[in-house]
């Protein structure tokens, strides 16, 4: 309640919220990491602070997170977003649990503006979104989402990280339209096949392709005549073929045309024939 | 006739007590068996589909129509307008206010202890704690029944008892 007080009271827009175990809380606000205000009524971050928050965005219930939390976040109404470091338990060298927690990261939910005039005109074919990090590649996935779901088309989200949708006990809480069947808390893998087999969709979208997996289960839909929208870590066509995932990637054939985006969070066309 | 009447008023009333106090019996080991039969749910609902404590007490109000589901009622609403106040305190406050719950202070104790646990573990803990809840209640309504018919019988028969001493005295 502090923190929210505290929130309330700050005068500039704020992007995110940093709780450190033993030092002040600080805001990401205009690019710049600032102590939040002293006068505000509180001090250093305890660990029972910490483990407040996360009891109380898990709704006291971190069993019903866990998955997520394995992952290292939690998604709060509105698509706010609290990012986990501590100690990793690990069980067969798998995540099992975050213990020991040392820092939140809250980020605040907002939806970055994007230009999508002529966006729907060209969603006809396969499109894979690239671009360096922060150039906005799930925003534009998103939109590209939303402009092909309420067109009328049925849009089937492999959401596994909860980025592009942001569900909160099963509600999107960012907009990707009305024609889209969104699934979490999978793996990507098994998440596409998933949909595949159930949803009966036009297009599968799917946010970072980074595991030999995700290919296997994307060609498998490109031979049942689904269209494919996705995102990959790369700035051009150019870096694609140097790396052996994405070289892969290209050799199937899966996309046939790319929107490449630069820093400035634009987008060009090339096709990929 | 105004003595009788009233002697009939004394039997009557202290009956009433007696039969009053085995209806509390009755009652409670009919609450236990719905706590009991809630936790099951409960831990069936956490394992399968792991629903968060806000909506799993709101399904258990509405799933036990009596004192026991208006206990989670109360529950779920303490939860939902205070979201930093922590399990326990949240059992024991439904439980002030629930003025229907006539279960023993071992079953209060018992689902304090249980709240100590609830929504801080995995899955798997809380399936245990929850286990060990039921177990634990079990249990006692294992030697509450045992008791039950004996007790409510002694309770029945002091009161007419004591009534017809009374009136006796008084004649």
């Amino acid at each position: 309640m502090a923190y929210q007080e505290a929130l309330r009271g700050y005068g500039r827009p704020i992007n995110e919220l940093r709780l450190r175990l033993g030092f002040p809380p600080t805001v990401l606000s205009e690019s710049r990491e600032r102590i939040l205000p002293v006068r505000t009524g509180f001090g250093l971050v305890t660990r029972d602070d910490l483990e407040n928050v996360l009891l109380c965005a898990s709704e006291q219930s971190v069993y019903s997170v866990s998955e997520t939390m394995r992952e290292g976040f939690l998604t709060l109404p509105g698509g706010h977003r609290i990012g986990i470091c501590g100690t990793l338990a690990l069980r067969d060298g798998e995540t099992v649990s975050v213990r020991d927690v040392s820092s939140l990261c809250i980020r605040v939910s907002g939806e970055p503006s994007i230009r999508t005039e002529h966006l729907l005109e060209r969603l006809t074919e396969p499109t894979l979104i690239l671009g360096p990090p922060g150039s906005g590649k799930t925003t534009l996935l998103r939109a590209c989402i939303r402009l092909l779901s309420d067109a009328g088309r049925r849009v089937s989200l492999a959401d596994d990280r909860g980025e592009v949708a942001a569900c909160w006990h099963g509600v999107p809480q960012r907009n990707v339209g009305m024609h889209t069947d969104v699934l979490t808390g999978g793996r990507k893998m098994q998440s596409v096949l998933w949909l595949l087999r159930t949803m009966n969709p036009e297009w599968i979208a799917v946010d970072e392709i980074t595991a030999p997996g995700d290919l296997e289960s994307m060609e498998t839909c490109s031979y049942c005549g689904v269209r494919l929208l996705a995102t990959a870590h790369a700035s051009g066509t150019a870096e694609l073929n140097s790396r052996p995932l994405y070289k892969r990637l290209l050799a199937l054939q899966l996309f046939h045309q790319v929107f490449v985006l630069d820093e400035t969070k634009q987008f060009y066309v090339e096709r990929m024939d | 006739m105004f003595k009788w009447l009233g002697l009939i008023c004394i039997v009557a009333a202290s009956s009433g007590v007696g039969f009053g106090y085995a209806r509390s019996i009755r009652r409670q080991s009919a609450q236990l068996g719905h706590l009991i039969d809630s936790l099951g749910y409960m831990r069936s609902e956490i394992l399968y589909r792991m629903t968060p404590l806000p909506e799993l007490f709101e399904t258990l109000s509405g799933a036990e129509n009596n004192a026991v589901g208006l206990f989670f009622s109360l529950c779920a609403s303490q939860l939902r307008s205070d979201r930093t106040m922590p399990i326990p305190g949240i059992f024991k406050k439904s439980w002030e206010n629930c003025r229907t719950v006539c279960l023993s202070p071992e079953t209060k104790q018992t689902l304090l202890s249980l709240g100590m646990a609830l929504g801080r573990f995995d899955v798997d803990g809380q399936c245990r704690a929850i286990e060990l809840a039921e177990q634990k209640l079990r249990r006692e309504q294992e030697t509450l029944d045992k008791n039950k018919r004996a007790r409510c019988r002694g309770y029945e028969a002091i009161g007419i008892c004591a009534g017809l001493a009374a009136a006796i005295v008084i004649l």
